[in-house]
């Protein structure tokens, strides 16, 4: 008695996302799996003419293996996967475990080896051979659990923000891409929020469920100096394990100076990380119709419609601000009327208020237009 | 919450079974048996400070990949696999199923192609006869059905069988293994079975707990083209999701000539493999006390106190009578008084009469001896 819904999220993770041809092979990684959705899967590879190769693992299987694992160990593994690697065209992941928590038994110096040792090893192949990836953040019970939600009605926000129609959101971002690309400077206005920069020639990309599934976000950077003013974030955070609520960053050429929430000492730590900590590497624009309320999973959370977020840390390789940092920290601010509005100026002109886009020829992207599909 | 009888288990097998060492490599494969004995095997493994390397498989999801099989599939998986099962000492297989049927529907064309090719170049060539290995079912609701047996009841038989002292059970064994060795001529004797062979110069090898979880068999093979007569099997069979029944095979010199079942163009094709799949691979010797009945299952039936099996198909390399196949077919036959009885002799010998040996260099192996 399959889900329907999983075999419509396979077909999005196997037909957009995966774009899988005749004759390529396809890894499927899936973590506390449901063999329902690794079915659909290998039938939705197999449709397209793909050839499936499965793992099957759970986050506390694989947490025992880490905590005892050394070099030698971690050096076979990854022989052995990286041979296979070298012959895939593509690489679906699942995250996302019964408890979040259970790799938190897993020493740092163990995860670090495996890091060097395994993950680059493979992220290595993947950016050489072009193999294409997407990874999907699965609604187990602890996920659900995360989100103050019953299983079943995360299971149908989940699916629903997973299975939204990525074709449409993809073309209505290209406009939204494109003006992002001609502005120079952003400015951010709402409740505890006054906040501008410069996103000059800084490149912009689309999120739009190639590479994430929930996916819809465009993203950016500012120039690194050029952030001024004050945001305050409305959606909490969790980080090693601590709920953060009510941030409010105030920056000067760049660098934020000011910092309060419900734990000053804890955050102001965060950021003194390293000097990178303190500067923002991205900025972005949710655009998912079917999220409208923090998950307190930054990979729901960023998608919200109507939402907007910065980044503390680290920025990505495809919109680069020179900013590098160890945390790369997605901090959202949803400026949907219930949430208290906002308005969102790009060289001076009204694009978004109160979550919705105003100008013209972004409307595509609002939640209406693209919930209808 | 992990029953103790999983932990002694995880133990026996690397402790006993494997005698695993310090810096060894074990694949470990599991479907269908939930994480606690896989825990349980990775704990005792970095215990002895060997690496485990788990590959975790479902019935279901199986199926879904074997119906989309091809040769081209089949032979990529092997080449990912046949450098990291080159690079093992050790291997454990765990099978649990929660549905005997569950690859029923598959043409048999695809199963035979995995098994022709990534069977036979993963395990037939490479972990066989290069790793340590031991195989072992998991105590799953289908199984107790399918066994006729209720869950609660199933496990306790399971672990009963598994946990057995196979020390008692490996020295009682040698007097066999001798008389094996000095053997030309074997004769079986039962309804629907009259069949002669020669096991001269093969060899025996004891099946005492190191290569199957529960064990309990002596094994030789015969003299390729040495079989002549009829064996009728009075044990179901299940292959590729289907049950056979009532298989007899009549041979000549060596070859499958005549053969019968509840479905014989099935199992004609079964056999149709490849070249050795018409001749036999393995001949032995049930003694594990605990298994007195079919459990619908290979690997408890072949160990059937009072049973022989007789395997079409591959012959392992420590009982090398020169047969290969892609296959490895154990049919069995009970011969105890409720399931027909029947004589086996050993150069005009009788040897065991109604499941019960009668030489008394052999009677550490009856049962009563045993448990």
């Amino acid at each position: 008695m399959r889900d329907p819904r999983i075999d419509a999220l396979a077909k999005v993770l196997v037909e957009h996302s995966m774009d899988v041809k005749t004759g390529d092979n396809i890894l499927l990684n899936l973590r506390d799996y449901d063999r329902d959705m690794a079915c659909a899967l290998i039938e939705a590879v197999y449709h397209r003419g793909g050839r499936p190769f499965v793992n099957l693992s759970t986050a506390r299987l694989t947490s025992l293996i880490h905590q005892g694992m050394d070099e030698t160990m971690i050096k076979a593994m990854a022989e052995f996967d990286a041979r296979r690697m070298e012959r895939m065209q593509g690489h679906v992941s699942f995250a996302g475990g019964n408890n979040a928590l259970d790799m938190m038994d897993v020493p740092q110096e163990k995860t670090n080896l495996y890091r060097t040792h395994h993950w680059k090893v493979m992220d290595e192949i993947m950016r050489r051979n072009g193999t294409r990836w997407v990874v999907v953040e699965y609604p187990t019970p602890g996920a659900a659990q995360n989100a103050g939600m019953s299983t079943g009605e995360f299971e149908d926000f989940f699916f629903s923000a997973c299975c939204v129609d990525y074709q449409a959101m993809s073309r209505g971002m290209d406009a939204l891409a494109d003006l992002m690309e001609r502005t120079r400077r952003v400015e951010i206005k709402g409740p505890g929020t006054d906040l501008s920069f410069e996103i000059g020639e800084i490149p912009v990309v689309k999120c739009d469920g190639i590479y994430n599934v929930p996916d819809g976000e465009v993203f950016t950077a500012p120039v690194r100096e050029s952030v001024n003013g004050t945001v305050a974030f409305n959606a909490d955070s969790v980080e090693n394990g601590f709920r953060f609520s009510n941030i409010r960053l105030t920056f000067q050429e760049g660098k934020c100076v000011a910092a309060t929430c419900n734990d000053d000492e804890r955050l102001n730590r965060m950021l003194d990380l390293d000097p990178g900590a303190r500067y923002i590497g991205e900025f972005s624009l949710g655009v998912n119709p079917a999220i409208s309320r923090p998950m307190l999973s930054t990979l729901f959370d960023e998608k919200i419609a109507g939402s907007f977020h910065l980044a503390m840390g680290a920025c990505y390789d495809e919109a680069p601000n020179g900013n590098e940092s160890a945390i790369h920290w997605d901090l959202v601010c949803i400026q949907t009327p219930e949430y208290g509005g906002g308005e969102i100026y790009f060289d001076g002109k009204l694009i978004r208020r109160d979550g919705i886009f105003v100008e013209e020829s972004l409307c595509a992207l609002n939640p209406q237009t693209l919930a209808r599909g | 919450m992990t029953d103790p009888r999983i932990k002694q288990l995880a133990h026996n097998l690397i402790h006993f079974s494997l005698k695993l060492q310090k810096g060894e490599k074990v694949w470990i494969s599991a479907s269908n048996t939930g994480t606690p004995v896989l825990e349980a095997l990775v704990e005792e493994t970095y215990g002895v400070g060997a690496y485990p390397f788990i590959q975790m498989e479902d019935q279901r999801v199986n199926a879904a990949l074997m119906a989309g099989m091809t040769p081209e599939l089949a032979g990529l998986m092997a080449d990912f696999d046949v450098p990291k099962m080159e690079a093992m000492d050790a291997y454990i297989a765990i099978r649990g199923f929660d549905n005997a049927f569950e690859s029923a529907g598959i043409p048999e064309e695809r199963l035979n192609a995995y098994n022709a090719i990534y069977g036979k170049r993963v395990h037939m060539d490479v972990r066989i006869d290069h790793t340590n290995w031991v195989v072992l079912r998991w105590p799953t609701p289908a199984m107790a059905q399918q066994a006729g047996m209720s869950t609660a009841k199933f496990e306790d038989f399971y672990f009963d069988v598994c946990n057995l002292d196979y020390g008692v059970m490996s020295r009682a064994m040698d007097p066999l293994c001798d008389l094996l060795n000095r053997t030309d001529r074997v004769r079986l004797v039962g309804p629907g079975t009259d069949l002669t062979f020669s096991i001269r110069g093969i060899g025996s090898v004891k099946c005492d707990g190191e290569r199957n979880i529960p064990d309990g068999e002596v094994y030789t093979a015969p003299v390729r083209d040495s079989v002549n007569g009829t064996i009728t099997f009075n044990t179901p069979s299940f292959v590729g999701g289907f049950r056979y029944e009532n298989i007899w095979l009549t041979f000549k010199d060596g070859k499958i000539v005549d053969c019968g079942s509840n479905d014989t163009d099935r199992m004609n094709a079964y056999l149709d493999t490849d070249e050795g799949a018409r001749y036999v691979g393995e001949f032995a010797i049930g003694v594990n006390p605990n298994i007195n009945q079919s459990m619908g299952d290979t690997l408890f039936d072949e160990k059937i106190a009072g049973s022989i099996h007789f395997t079409p198909g591959n012959c392992y390399e420590d009982a090398d009578n020169g047969n290969h196949s892609a296959i490895h077919w154990d049919l069995v036959l009970i011969q105890t008084p409720e399931y027909g009885g029947g004589e086996i002799y050993f150069d005009d010998v009788l040897v065991r009469k109604d499941g019960r040996f009668v030489l008394p260099e052999l009677a550490a192996l009856n049962p009563e001896n045993l448990v």
